[in-house]
């Protein structure tokens, strides 16, 4: 029993975050999906928009699409590599 | 035997401490079954992720089906205008008619392939995922 207590003390010693460092592992898992189901959602939206634009006689919006869905993807791009920019940030700073 | 169980019964509802354990412990209770209804109730055990996935589904879908709706109003008010303009004498607005059908059928087509699209930027860019560990300063 103290064997075990004095594992698990030291263990936490060792990575006192590492119960944080999880927690927040399974937030960004969450963000990345969610900004996932909104790229789709942004592809279905600015079509039936640029549909919507076509059937009144504006076309021009089918261009505004592409910007759309470029800015998703961006968006997409960096919630990809959220860590990795936030660890070389830190690797700068501190 | 009845009276016995009775008098004893009175006699721990009597105490103030044994009352209140008593009365916690139906409240655990209450909790505990409280929470197997709602466990019971998630017949899809599947996670927030699953729930996410599937609300966009039916999103998308409805979108789709607005689409499908759009393409049927857009294909009839072109033609419309197009009989319009060969009417009053500006016949190359049929043309324009036809692009317009175009984009209305493209963009349809865009609304149907959502899922695809959206599968395939993801699944190209999920190698730019990041696998590493969180640094802490």
């Amino acid at each position: 029993m103290i064997r075990q207590t004095v594992i698990l003390v030291s263990l936490a010693a060792f990575d006192p975050f590492g119960e944080l460092r999880g927690v927040i592992a399974e937030l960004l898992t969450l963000v990345i999906q969610i900004v996932a189901v909104l790229l789709a959602l942004a592809i279905a939206t600015g079509f039936l928009e640029a549909q919507v634009s076509y059937v009144v006689g504006a076309p021009s919006m089918l261009s505004a699409l592409w910007v759309k869905i470029g800015a998703v993807i961006i968006c997409l791009v960096i919630a990809f590599t959220a860590v990795s920019i936030s660890n070389t940030l830190v690797g700068i700073l501190f | 035997m009845f009276h016995t169980i009775k008098a004893r019964a009175e006699g721990w509802f009597a105490d103030l401490t044994v009352r209140a354990r008593v009365i916690g412990f139906l409240g655990a209770l209450l909790l505990i079954l409280t929470n197997q209804g709602i466990a019971f109730a998630a017949d899809n055990p599947g996670g927030m992720s699953d729930a996410i996935a599937s609300l966009a589904k039916m999103l998308i879908d409805g979108i789709i089906a607005l689409a499908a709706i759009l393409l049927a109003i857009g294909i009839a008010t072109n033609f419309i205008t197009g009989m319009v303009e060969t009417m009053v004498g500006r016949p190359g607005g049929l043309s324009t008619t036809w692009m317009r059908i175009a984009g209305v059928v493209l963009c349809f087509v865009g609304a149907i392939f959502t899922i695809t699209i959206a599968n395939t930027i993801i699944d190209t860019l999920k190698s730019y995922k990041s696998t590493g560990g969180i640094s802490l300063p």
